[in-house]
């Protein structure tokens, strides 16, 4: 069958309109992702943090992880993952609140994500992952991490505790921790 | 067949649509991605709107001041700096054999022996950077100990650098074959599988040679039983705690007394 001018134009034509409509829903799924459900775009509020002194000062210290209700009641929950365990393995935030997560790497790329929330990010060596999230239901739910980043990356997994408001008791810091209770 | 002339009018005017098309896109993605996004988003990250759209930017990009915390003590000083790595790799062996000739070598034997296989380890062969980091921790009090630390508080990094390039550079320790016990099938397990229902990584995706793991964590093929129980029994208590970030008393809170001693006994068998 032969094909004309005029067909081959239509078509391209059609095509480029099918194109850009994929182009458009892929835009606005992300837009809707970003502003209605909260997942940063890599580039979003790029921080950066050095991996090799994560440890000895700044915010990531081993002192600062964990759950944290600032002195504004902001809450705040800071993870370190590491091959090939999170530090901490287990942190408690309250159900029903804005939940800052944040975590950074002091060696290779992992990742985080707690199933049924919007909680899911890489986490990079030399930059600060943020999420914010809101926990609707209360239990015990895992944090594994999911991306390669050693032989012993199928046991990397960490806990996360969500727990009635009432039952969210900071310290006098305002610290809350799965030690705790 | 006769090929129709090409409408050229209607081709230009496809074609500045379709560039128009793609650019008014890009510029919507930037748009979104370095405006939108990074606004919306600072509302519990503590920053204003313009710090948060030079972030997305990627310029000028101090992390917040983070919440008042605790006054740090760090479990360890050592860091894998650039600094830490180009004095390792300076470290001279020659110098460092020297050293190990006058202070260390009654107890460390060159052939991976120890003059007391119940309370010395045996250092030979281990990664420098593993040597490295527990003689920084045992000098500057992070791990103390009583034989070590008295004895090694006056020397330098670079005295350090020297004496681990040498007993890095020496063959490791040759088990005793006499000594061997059969490792059990927990111990095998635990060392070359972990177990994923308790979060335990096998020990050899850390301590293996060549496994990509903590770059301070120490062969353990060929070291005295003895002395590796001990060790998991005082991460255990946290009476040895110069592990960073927990990663070795996360994992010898986990293990039974039963599975340390078989544990430390696979170790000394020959691999
Ligand atoms: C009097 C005996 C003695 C001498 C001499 C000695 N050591 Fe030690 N060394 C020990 C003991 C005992 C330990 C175990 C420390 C502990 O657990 O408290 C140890 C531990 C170590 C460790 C840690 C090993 C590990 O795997 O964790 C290193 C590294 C080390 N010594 C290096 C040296 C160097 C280098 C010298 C010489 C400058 C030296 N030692 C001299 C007895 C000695
Ligand atoms: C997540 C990585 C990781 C895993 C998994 C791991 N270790 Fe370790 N281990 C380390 C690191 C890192 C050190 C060095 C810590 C320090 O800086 O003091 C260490 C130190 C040790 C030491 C002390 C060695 C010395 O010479 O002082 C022993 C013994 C040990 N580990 C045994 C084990 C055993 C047995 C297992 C398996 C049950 C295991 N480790 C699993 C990372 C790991
Ligand atoms: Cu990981």
């Amino acid at each position: 069958m032969a094909v004309d001018e005029i067909s081959t134009v239509r078509s391209e034509r059609i095509w480029t309109y099918a194109m850009v409509a994929v182009a458009a829903v892929m835009l606005v799924a992300i837009v809707h992702a970003g502003i209605a459900q909260h997942f940063g775009t890599p580039s979003n509020s790029i921080e950066t943090v050095d991996p090799n002194t994560l440890h000895l000062a700044g915010e990531f210290v081993s002192e600062n992880l964990g759950t944290r209700v600032g002195l504004d009641g902001k809450i705040t929950t800071r993870v370190v993952t590491t091959q090939f365990a999170f530090a901490p393995d287990c942190v408690v935030v309250p159900q029903h609140m804005q939940v800052t997560l944040r975590a950074a790497s002091p060696d290779v790329l992992h990742g985080l994500m707690i199933m049924g929330t919007n909680v899911n990010t890489m986490v990079v060596p030399g930059y600060v992952s943020q999420v914010h999230t809101v926990f609707d239901k209360t239990g015990e739910m895992l944090m594994p991490c999911h991306e390669f980043c050693g032989l012993g990356h199928s046991q990397m997994v960490a806990r996360v505790r969500v727990v009635p408001l009432e039952d969210f008791q900071p310290d006098e810091q305002g610290r809350v921790s799965c030690a705790d209770r | 067949m006769e090929r129709p002339k090409p409408d050229e009018t209607a081709d230009r005017a496809f074609t500045v649509k379709v560039t128009a098309g793609v650019i008014a896109i890009a510029v919507a993605i930037w748009a979104v991605t370095f405006l939108v996004l990074p606004v919306i988003d600072v509302r519990n990250a503590g920053i204003d709107s313009w710090t948060a759209i030079c972030r997305a930017i990627g310029i000028g990009s101090p992390s917040p001041p983070s919440s008042p915390s605790a006054p740090t003590v760090p479990v360890s000083k050592v860091a894998w700096t650039d600094l830490t790595m180009d004095l390792l790799a300076a470290g001279d062996s020659t110098r460092g054999e020297a050293m190990a000739q006058e202070t260390c070598q009654a107890c460390h034997i060159p052939n991976g022996l120890t003059a007391d296989p119940e309370t010395i380890p045996s250092i030979t062969g281990l990664s420098p950077r593993a040597l490295f980091k527990q003689l920084r921790d045992m000098r500057d009090g992070q791990r103390p100990s009583d034989v070590m630390s008295p004895m090694i508080a006056d020397m330098t990094d670079r005295q350090f650098a020297d004496v681990v390039a040498y007993y890095g550079s020496l063959p490791m320790r040759n088990s005793h074959l006499r000594n061997l016990k059969e490792p059990t099938a927990a111990a095998m397990t635990l060392a070359t599988k972990g177990d994923t229902a308790r979060a335990l990584p096998a020990c050899d995706s850390c301590h293996a040679a060549t496994a990509g793991g903590p770059l301070e964590a120490p062969t353990l093929t060929g070291q005295y039983p003895v002395y590796v129980a001990a060790q998991l029994k005082a991460y255990a208590g946290a009476s040895r705690n110069n592990d960073i970030y927990g990663r070795m008393r996360g994992v010898a809170q986990k293990l039974t007394d039963s599975e340390i001693a078989d544990l430390a006994a696979y170790y000394n068998a020959p691999q």
